[in-house]
């Protein structure tokens, strides 16, 4: 299956959130909310940002292990 | 110049040193917590995501993302009732709340899943896919 760009955009703002500098938190949490809700509207669901964002965990966290495999690729040299 | 407009141009350094006990030992224990968050997703990269959670990983990391939600809400309670001091590090209470909202978020995602037939529905509702690809 192709790749969502929205789903990746929620996807790569939720993981900018755990790691961004404290004082971008709130700036991060802002942009996330924003991408869960455009997606909600585009669809006309009346879910909440909160469900969307739970219905996407367990494939955020695939996408967070890909990510994370990159840095330890690139902190160790490529040698992973 | 006067005593208010004198510590206002040391800036965040005299914020902090006189600030009234309460507010110091807040600001003290938010810095804590901060750092308590990062041990904490260091770990759980290790742990989690480097390799593949045992039992005993994830009842552990359901204790700590317990304990530090709880002690998030109650930094976050006291900071609406007694504000955070300004500092030099630009730090607001929607940042804790922020770092708090991440929490509560990871802690139902790995602890509360949502089941799949609910999941599955709001996927295809919102994105028009059963299930994302990765």
């Amino acid at each position: 299956m192709s790749r969502n760009p929205l789903i990746e955009a929620i996807h790569a703002a939720r993981y900018d959130l755990e790691g961004c500098a404290r004082p971008e938190r709130d700036a991060c949490l802002r942009k996330l909310n924003e991408l869960l809700r455009q997606a909600l509207d585009r669809a006309g669901s009346k879910e909440t940002p909160e469900l969307l964002l739970d219905a996407l965990f367990d494939d955020y966290r695939e996408f967070k292990r890909s990510k994370k495999r990159e840095e330890w690729a690139r902190l160790s040299g490529g040698k992973q | 110049m006067q005593a208010a407009g004198l510590r206002q141009s040391w800036g965040s350094a005299a914020e902090v040193i006189l600030a009234p006990a309460p507010q110091l030992a807040l600001y003290g224990e938010t810095v804590v917590w901060f750092h308590k968050v990062e041990l904490f997703r260091r770990e759980e990269e290790n742990r989690m995501y480097r390799q593949t959670p045992t039992p005993q990983d994830l009842a552990l990391h359901k204790e700590l993302l317990l304990r530090l939600v709880a002690e998030g809400e109650h930094l976050s309670q006291l900071i609406e009732q007694q504000g955070l001091l300004p500092n030099v590090e630009g730090v607001t209470k929607d940042d804790v709340r922020a770092t708090l909202l991440s929490l509560q978020a990871d802690f139902r995602g790995w602890h509360q899943p949502m089941p799949d037939s609910q999941r599955t529905q709001i996927l295809r509702d919102v994105f028009d896919v059963p299930k994302p690809s990765h």
